[in-house]
């Protein structure tokens, strides 16, 4: 167990730093002019040019900044945005907010998707089973950048259930609410699909037979026997899935104005602000990793047979 | 299609277990394939009656109808009875069976590996039916599952409790299942195939295990298997199995000196002898039959090698041939008596 | 933005070929001289023609691909020619879903957008499909290092969530003053040098899972060379996942172009495209929302047509969920 922590953390660290160099790489190692590329189509005065060159250290080479960098995300430094602000100062803002939405995201996914997906499961070829299986299709079939702005036009206008736009309301979950729902559906198909998958296959091994032949009733097999062998590729999901949903928040935090993550990222690819693109980006490659390796160790966990050398 | 039931039946009271012409079908999208077709077989306490058969031929169908863990769809039970000391299983609520399956009728499998939970430990699914059927303290059943891992003559059992199925090896998580399936007591053992899976030396030591917990235990006992070889030393009577139905009963003894059906003569036939050096094994040949489109007449005629006419265009009934021994072969007689074959 | 590719992987990890029966079917031999013999392929499409869905998908699919080349079958209009004076203005002769908020003709535009959605997401699951397939076989195949470096180079680009790669390397590509031609390609060889992770790991475990069967064993011993035992005994056990893949990947990159427009990224005018229209008209929804509705719908129901071919053909051929 010992020797696989260390060689996943260590594979880790390589997923890490290639990424890392690779955005880094991206966004300031132009061939042209880096101060041009760092404020992107905007005319640079000399002035400002030579304030940029000071604060990105423009005038290091570019495995040294690269290495500046490195350390910096090390510290929890991510450098400073256009405008003077710490990125960290905005991250640490804005993660609480984009953190709530995939909680409210992965809760709506844990009710509607796992619970449906069990259903569809066990009731194997019933009408429940055949609709929800189009009904998640549909909502796996549409994209994100449709469905949030139809959600916010028919519950948000239209209807007036829900708030429009949670700007300025991050505080309040009410106004959060659609927006997570919206950024959790597609994950609610992918889940029910998931648990109905692997409920259909654990209820036809042999061991669900024998514990039938225990006499044991049939709520019991199929929620403990069952649920316990199917929770393991659910919650697997569920864990990678929180890390993804950090980032696929993009387009849900813009329709709905929530000022987290997504947004920040959104409006800083608007303004061209790259140091703050960059950290933004960082920030969620380290989530979307330490969430993978956090479901790697959960994985040995709950799966028995699973040794890791 | 009437099998005659066969006249050790006591006059008085019941047996412990009774199938009466049973019949099982699979409704499936290509058509529906009959699986068992009129079985009738009886087992008494303290007695091993071994169900020999080809895959396919309906033994462990007919063992799953009658724990009742068959899967209805796709299966149907068209007609029959399965009496357990006299009530009929199969018109029993769904409560009260499940209060016969494991309690009265336990059942063990071909591959524990699969047939065990593979993320609980050995001693939890040994212990959960004394824990939620029998309403034992969880501490009192732990002890119980070390008992009965002892009496499975499963080593240091009380260090190995909290250990998974897939630490243990085959020979050893067969114990556990038979262990488990020990848990409540129960009066008749249905083993289905427990040794196929293991290695040559660990078969026969699962077998005796069988036999001495039958004896002590004083359980009936069904062991399913294909393997003629493994049911001479344990099993009292044998029913030979093909298509769906019992062509032969009969008594181990007799059955091995004369066989009355020439489907168990190739059986017989078919096995090595460490006698017969030199000499080429004979096989049955030909392919079992297509149980969605069985043959006219005697199911086994198109593999017999005394096929007479009659053969292809009646079914043969289930002779009486005496002291419990019946065949379901025209020429029953002539084979008994050595004139055929 | 990768949860088909969770759809598609996580259910065909179920989808292992093997024995597939029901434990307690009996076990039903065939006897030889009735019953012919039926391969995969042949049975999914017995399979597959039975399904609305399916037909659902393909039509709409095909529909899609006949606007993309020939839109001028479906509006006379030209998308380019605007008139600020038509202003969100009704609907109007040909322009059956009125005007957008600069005076184009909404319908003409969607049909226009068509093309380049369908470009880019065609082009890109190609260039996936080729890495994928390129990498996935040579690496279940060959393995050893050569498994290893693939392994770890699907690591890292599985570290980068594919919404997030594509807008750092979208805004690299518009800081080097791409034009908007310049930015279809960039997108297409984004998309596909990003996307075909899923679809290689998905390969090569089933190259792994055929190497160790007899028969590739046999034909080994027979003398056949690695190109041909690759061609002809490994890649077609590969296929049948891949299709599904590619198919659903195919969808999903339509669905990322419309996203990375709509963030900005994307194509800029003059390209037509959906996830423009989309990022247009969104400020103007509570003026008029059928600007927006119409690209909206045209890139749900394509995606959505992409998305249930591969699902309806998964399921085909799966044994188990027949």
């Amino acid at each position: 167990m010992f020797r696989y922590l260390v060689r996943r953390f260590l594979q880790m660290i390589l997923v890490f730093v290639a990424t890392t160099f690779i955005v880094f790489a991206l966004m300031y190692a132009t061939g042209g002019d880096p101060i041009q590329a760092l404020a992107g189509e905007r005319p640079v005065s000399e002035q400002q040019r030579a304030q940029l060159t000071k604060l990105y250290g423009l005038d290091q080479p570019f495995l040294v900044r690269y290495w500046n960098y490195l350390t910096g995300l090390l510290r929890l430094d991510f450098g400073k945005a256009l405008n003077g602000r710490d990125v960290s100062e905005i991250i640490a803002s804005a993660l609480p907010v984009t953190a709530k939405l995939a909680l409210i995201a992965i809760i709506t996914t844990i009710v509607v998707g796992v619970v449906a997906g069990i259903i569809a499961g066990v009731r194997r070829g019933s009408i429940f089973d055949n609709s929800t299986l189009v009904l998640t299709l549909i909502v796996i079939g549409i994209p994100i950048v449709t469905l949030a702005p139809l959600a916010q036009y028919i519950f948000g206008i239209k209807l007036g259930w829900f708030p429009a736009t949670a700007a300025g309301r991050e505080d309040d979950i009410y106004a959060l609410l659609l927006p997570g729902i919206i950024l959790g559906a597609l994950s609610v198909a992918t889940a029910m699909r998931l648990t109905r998958a692997s409920f259909n296959e654990n209820l036809r091994s042999d061991y669900v037979r024998t514990a039938r032949s225990k006499g044991l009733p049939g709520r019991r097999v199929i929620g403990v026997h069952v649920l316990r062998n199917s929770l393991i590729p659910i919650i697997t999901f569920l864990g990678i899935e929180l890390g993804a949903l950090m980032a696929g928040a993009i387009v849900t935090e813009s329709v709905f104005n929530v000022n987290g993550i997504g947004f920040n990222l959104a409006r800083a690819l608007r303004t061209e602000d790259a140091p703050l693109v960059v950290g933004l980006v960082s920030v969620l490659v380290i989530i979307f990793l330490v969430a993978n390796l956090i479901v790697d160790l959960l994985y040995a966990v709950l799966d028995p047979r699973i040794r890791y050398e | 299609m009437t099998d005659i039931h066969v006249e050790t039946e006591r006059v008085q009271g019941h047996h412990l277990l009774e199938v009466k012409d049973l019949f099982v079908e699979f409704h499936t999208r290509d058509g529906v394939a009959r699986v068992i077709n009129g079985v009738s077989y009886h087992l008494d306490p303290g007695e091993t009656l071994a169900v020999l058969g080809e895959s396919g031929s309906g033994k462990s169908v007919t063992a799953q109808a009658i724990m009742g863990i068959l899967d209805m769809p796709p299966a149907k039970i068209p007609k029959g009875q399965i009496l357990y000391n006299g009530e009929d299983l199969l018109k029993m609520p769904e409560d009260k069976r499940r209060d016969i399956r494991g309690q009265q009728i336990s059942m063990i499998f071909q591959d524990a590996l699969s047939a065990l939970n593979p993320v609980f430990s050995v001693g939890w699914q040994i212990s959960e039916t004394l824990r939620t059927r029998m309403g034992m303290s969880k501490a009192d059943a732990m002890k119980r599952a070390v008992e009965l891992m002892d009496q499975v003559k499963i080593p240091a059992a009380k260090a190995r409790l909290k250990d998974y199925p897939h630490q243990f090896s085959g020979g050893m998580r067969q114990r556990v299942m038979i262990a488990m399936s020990l848990a409540m007591d129960p009066k008749v053992l249905i083993a289905d195939e427990p040794t196929t899976a293991l290695d040559v030396t660990v078969q026969a030591q699962i077998m005796d295990l069988l036999a001495d917990l039958r004896r002590d235990l004083n359980m009936g006992m069904i062991l399913i298997t294909h393997d003629l070889g493994v049911v001479a030393d344990v099993a009292d009577r044998i029913a030979v199995m093909y298509a769906g139905r019992i062509i032969e009963h009969a008594d181990v003894r007799a059955l091995y000196k004369q066989p009355a059906h020439p489907y168990t003569k190739g059986l017989l036939e078919s096995i090595p002898r460490l006698d017969d050096k030199g000499t080429v094994l004979k096989t049955i040949k030909g392919l079992p039959p297509n149980l969605m489109r069985l043959p006219t007449g005697c199911k086994y005629h198109p593999r017999c090698p005394y096929t007479q006419p009659i053969c292809v265009s009646d079914e043969p009934r289930s002779l009486n041939l005496g002291n419990g021994r019946t065949s379901a072969c025209h020429f029953a007689k002539e084979m008994l008596s050595g004139e055929l074959g | 933005m990768s949860d088909f590719e969770t759809v598609a992987a996580t259910e065909f990890h179920t989808a292992q070929p093997g024995p597939a029966g029901d434990v307690n079917a009996p076990s039903q031999p065939h006897s030889m001289e009735t019953q012919k013999p039926r391969s995969a392929g042949a049975d999914a499409w017995r399979e597959l023609r039975r399904k609305p869905l399916f037909w659902i998908g393909l039509v709409l699919a095909l529909f899609a691909l006949v606007m993309a080349f020939w839109p001028s079958l479906f509006t006379s209009a030209d998308p380019q020619t605007c008139q600020l004076s038509r202003r969100m203005a009704p609907a109007s002769g040909g322009a059956i879903f009125g005007f957008d908020v600069q005076g184009c003709d909404v319908y003409a535009k969607a049909v226009y957008g068509t093309k380049n959605s369908l470009m880019i997401g065609g082009l890109a699951a190609l260039l996936a499909g080729v890495v994928a397939m390129l990498l996935g076989v040579t690496a279940g195949y060959f393995g050893r290092w050569w498994d290893a470096i693939v392994s770890r180079v699907v690591d890292i680009v599985l570290g980068l969530p594919l919404l997030l790669a594509g807008i750092v390397f979208m805004r690299r590509v518009a800081n080097a003053g791409g034009g908007a031609n310049a930015r279809v390609w960039a997108l297409i060889a984004i998309l596909g040098l990003l996307g075909w992770t899923t679809a290689a790991r998905v390969i090569r475990s089933s190259v792994i899972t055929a190497k160790q069967q007899d028969y590739v064993h046999a034909a080994r011993m027979l003398g056949a060379g690695h190109g041909r035992i690759m061609l002809r005994h490994i890649l077609p056990n590969a296929l049948a996942p891949f299709i599904v893949i590619i198919t659903m990947a195919l969808g999903a990159f339509i669905a990322a172009e419309a996203t990375l427009s709509f963030l900005g990224v994307g194509l800029i005018p003059p390209s037509q495209s959906w996830g423009l229209s989309i990022s247009e008209m969104y400020p103007y929804m509570r003026e008029n929302a059928i600007p927006l509705a119409v690209p909206s719908a045209f890139l749900a129901l394509t995606v959505l047509a992409f998305i249930i071919l591969g699902d309806t053909i998964r399921e085909a051929f799966d044994p188990k969920l027949r």
